[in-house]
């Protein structure tokens, strides 16, 4: 191929998406988003979890419909119905979860969909040509420079790094336009990253337009031409290589900055609906779409106001809380986790006091959610102790955390979909009657549905109604009822692994109220989230994890949202 | 696109699911319902609804071809006819809520009315007195019931087999054991109070087997919509990682639910035992497929979480209302497991649509 081709064919884009949104329900997932893919050039996908990269992803490979918007392909307007339809195109995507049949060996799994057969006869009858295809297989694999043992070996057996090589060449083989990698190395090790990079670019230089997300900042600077930040579904930001420091991208991830420059850059449509920039959070907040009915308070101006308010009133820190005489809760000590040969926890230690709110952040894999399983007791710590009020506590199961008063606001949220809200709130702890009927388990719904609609009060969040399923419920009222549940069993501790992620402006106010009116009443609480500026605001302590350790404690009025991001990130001197 | 969203929300609103609350005895004593939240409850109430518009429209149907339909005869044959159904098929509704199946439930019936009538001919009981001995086989039949559902529960939670499989492998072992147990011969005779009893009726309207089924099963309703057992059975159908994270032994229930399936199905083999005044090893043969389509045509959801004692008595009476039915109507009787397979069919389908629809992802 010659470079005149390449040079002639980057003028006009590959594939143009235009003002798409996609909604899940009652979440918008993507936001009016509009990008283009240029021959020869890789573009880079940025965002926290739930920033909306996958459905991206799903958009362009044609597994998600959009709910608006449109695309055109070559300049021709059309729509991917089917990832068929994208294979047509020559769109090739290696997906997040891989997409491989554990069953079938390499390069069964390389050219599934593409068989090739003999000639004659036998192609008739659709006879493989298994030479042909393990060879050419082999060769491929050679090609990416990653060690794999055989192309015969089955999928299932491969480790993570193996598997991950397999999807990537099968991507790669059979990609003649564009190519779509959502987090393609997560599972390999720096040599084979650096590997894979390489191959990014070698697809790129063929004429290739790559779409690339990630996690790893480091991977989209060495391989991007462009970088495109996406927070709560819409682009916060697009920049050219080198045009920003690794730490500005990350505060435009972490929403620690608002997309101020970006306005400026590439989208006046956008800046047009968003809130004056006074608020560092105006970004959270609902879309002019149909969602803005359940956040009107956002229309009218009034929550980035109650947001400022709430931020000076914290901002110096809440002094009454951080005494010296803080009675000791839970205490984590040493506590280690080893799955196989990956640690994700080590030697882990932390104390959680009565009355302090306690902030747990760290990246994807860092080991929060390990650490919550432990608290929880749904992982069992290879090494180390927890113990409540100085006494050692032995967590088998969800029923001794329980059994302790440590409570659990999972991230998924754990709800039985079919049970209604008081059925959820109480499961596994029923009230019964009194009496003869009581002991034969015979339930008091009266008491039951009463405590729930108390405690729903008590948030201040609505919920249509108790008695009505969950899988009726909006996101925002599931988490509602997952908040009143762990409220009403944790008397001693209570974790909240994301709280907010599924609430509105509004009701994240009000659970942030909430917990601090439970820590008032002597709760221990560890939240764990992504919001950093949220967990800066809310928490009087803030802990974070790096690769299963602890790397920083620290107190938001001695560390600014930079600072933050530079140990979440390992920027601060010692990586 | 803005025609399938509207065709969705009336399937959600009108159509199928059921819970706790439409169950057997409905509550509304929790206070805070609005006058929309009753209405949405009437309509999910609805969830056996379709079903019961089946069962009148078979009625009515029947009832038209021939006068004799509505007799008292008729009504004496069908309920009796349905008491198997409806006792096997209730017992499946509990391992279907919880998102299992129990295929052995059939095995299990022939197994327990087998044991119960050798215990009582058996010469070592002879000299008991004969309430002692119409007792001691009763406790058998249903001990044997509630024996082969804890194996089932067992090897399910234990061994982590999928329950097709093991209830598959049980029904197998259960049906083979009845054959060998007689040399495939059915055992004759049974004390005459408990022949007696399976013929009798009350006031001419009510067989007693009638009358006993349906205590039974007003209790296996309050069990599953009033209490902790049900609530739990409910709870882990929908969501097993949820109720575990929530402090429910899963795995304990589950072996208690199978368990009641048994002990069920142990009861129909002593009230056909009693009909029959013989256990024969043919007993109980299409049981396991129509325990199912009963549960199912009820409004029982394969994926668990959902269904209802009512909903399955329904879909219990259905399938025998088609029995008579063809027969009075002067119908060759074998259309009826056709015309079963087509109901079952669509209930399974109104199903997977209600879950596809339900689902928020």
């Amino acid at each position: 191929m010659s470079s005149n081709a390449v040079l002639s064919e980057t003028m006009s884009p590959v594939v143009t998406i235009e003002g798409i949104s996609k909604r899940f329900g009652a979440v918008w997932a993507l936001t009016d988003i509009s990008l283009s893919l240029y021959p020869g050039q890789v573009l880079g996908i940025l965002g926290d979890n739930g920033a909306g990269k996958s459905t991206l992803v799903g958009i362009l490979s044609g597994s998600i419909q959009p709910t608006r918007g449109s695309l055109s392909f070559d300049g021709r307007h059309l729509s991917i119905h089917s990832p068929h339809d994208a294979h047509m195109l020559g769109i090739e995507t290696v997906y997040q979860d891989l997409a491989l049949a554990k069953d079938l060996t390499v390069w069964q799994n390389i050219f599934l969909g593409n068989e090739q057969t003999r000639g004659g006869f036998l192609k008739r009858v659709g006879w493989l040509d298994r030479k042909s295809m393990t060879e050419a297989s082999a060769k491929a694999v050679v090609e990416t420079g990653i060690k794999l043992a055989s192309v015969e070996s089955f999928c299932g057996r491969l480790s993570g790094g193996q598997r991950q090589t397999t999807a990537i060449t099968a991507a790669i083989s059979w990609a003649t336009r564009i190519l779509l990698l959502d987090e393609p190395t997560s599972a390999l090790g720096p040599r084979e990253r650096q590997r894979v990079n390489g191959l990014i670019r070698s697809v790129a230089e063929r004429g290739l337009a790559v779409l690339l997300v990630s996690q790893d900042l480091s991977q989209v600077e060495e391989v991007c031409e462009r970088t495109i930040v996406l927070r709560h579904g819409r682009i916060v930001a697009e920049v050219a290589r080198g045009a920003e420091s690794t730490v500005d991208l990350i505060s435009y991830i972490t929403g620690a900055r608002a997309q101020r420059q970006t306005n400026e850059i590439a989208r006046p449509e956008v800046s047009l609906e968003t809130p004056p920039a006074s608020s560092s959070f105006a970004t959270d907040g609902p879309t002019e779409d149909e969602s803005s009915q359940s956040s009107p308070a956002l229309d009218i101006g009034l929550a980035p106001v109650a947001e400022a308010t709430a931020v000076t009133d914290s901002r110096p820190g809440p002094p009454a809380l951080v005494k010296a005489d803080l009675h000791e809760v839970l205490a984590v000590e040493g506590v280690s986790k080893q799955y196989g040969v990956v640690s994700a926890l080590s030697d882990v230690t932390l104390r959680l006091h009565a009355g302090e709110i306690v902030g747990l952040v760290g990246h994807n894999g860092a080991g929060k959610s390990t650490l919550v399983g432990v608290l929880s007791g749904t992982v069992r710590p290879t090494r180390g102790r927890v113990a409540l009020e100085g006494k050692e506590l032995v967590l088998r199961s969800p029923l001794d955390a329980h059994t302790a008063g440590i409570e659990t606001v999972y991230q998924d949220l754990a709800l039985a979909n079919e049970l209604n809200g008081w059925q959820n709130v109480f499961l596994g702890q029923e009230l019964t009657r009194q009496g003869l009927l009581g002991r034969l388990g015979w339930l008091d719904r009266q008491a039951m549905a009463g405590a729930t609609i108390e405690g729903i009060a008590t948030t201040g969040i609505g919920v249509k109604s108790v008695v009505s399923r969950c899988a009726e419920l909006s996101a925002g009222q599931c988490q509602t009822l997952a908040v009143v549940r762990a409220m009403m069993w944790g008397q001693r501790v209570l974790l909240f692994d994301e709280p907010t992620s599924a609430l509105g402006v509004e009701e994240q106010e009000r659970v942030n109220t909430l917990m601090r009116s439970l820590a008032e009443r002597g709760i221990a609480i560890l939240v764990i989230s992504h919001n950093l500026p949220k967990v800066h605001e809310v928490c009087d302590r803030i802990v974070v994890l790096r690769m299963g350790s602890v790397v920083a404690e620290t107190r938001p009025s001695e560390c600014s949202l930079d600072e933050l991001v530079e140990h979440i990130t390992g920027k601060d001197g010692d990586a | 696109m803005l025609k399938s969203t509207e065709k969705t929300a009336q399937l959600n609103e009108g159509a199928l699911p059921t819970n706790v609350s439409s169950s057997l005895v409905s509550d509304p004593g929790t206070g805070n319902a609005t006058v929309g939240d009753r209405v949405r409850q009437i309509l999910q109430r609805g969830g056996s609804s379709w079903t019961f518009g089946i069962l009148v429209l078979l009625l009515i149907a029947f009832g038209l071809i021939s006068h004799s339909f509505f007799s008292q005869a008729n009504w004496i044959a069908t309920s009796t006819y349905a008491t198997e159904y409806v006792l096997v098929g209730v017992g499946e509704t509990f391992v279907i809520i919880t998102g299992g199946l129990d295929l052995s439930v059939g095995g299990i019936l022939a197994l327990s009315g087998m044991t119960a009538a050798w215990v009582m001919n058996s010469s070592s009981v002879r000299t008991l007195p004969i309430w002692l001995i119409l007792v001691l086989g009763v406790l058998v039949g249903m001990a044997i019931g509630v024996l082969v559902g804890f194996i089932n529960g067992v090897i399910v939670t234990r061994l982590k087999i999928a329950p097709f499989i093991v209830t598959l492998g049980t029904l197998s072992i259960a049906t083979g054991i009845v054959e060998l147990a007689n040399a495939g011969q059915p055992i004759v005779g049974v004390p005459s109070p408990m022949g007696t009893f399976g013929i009798f009726n009350l006031g001419g309207w009510i067989p007693d087997t009638v009358l006993v089924t349906a205590v039974v099963v007003v209790i296996a309703g309050l069990v599953l919509a009033k209490t902790r057992f049900g609530l739990r059975t409910y709870g882990i159908g929908s969501s097993a990682e949820a109720a575990r994270r929530h402090g429910v032994n899963v795995d304990r229930h589950l072996v208690k639910v199978y368990a009641v399936s048994g002990l069920f199905a142990g009861i129909a083999g002593l009230i056909v035992l009693s009909r029959f005044g013989e256990a024969t090893p043919l007993a109980g043969q299409n049981d396991n497929l129509n325990a199912i389509a009963a549960a199912v045509i009820g409004g029982a959801s394969l994926f668990g979480g959902i269904g209802t004692i009512f909903g399955t008595v329904i879909g219990a009476f259905v399938l025998s209302v088609l029995v008579t039915g063809l027969v009075i109507a002067n119908m060759n009787p074998f259309w009826q497991p056709v015309a079963v397979g087509f109901v079952l069919i669509v209930a399974v389908f109104l199903d997977q649509l209600r879950k596809r629809i339900g689902d928020r992802s």
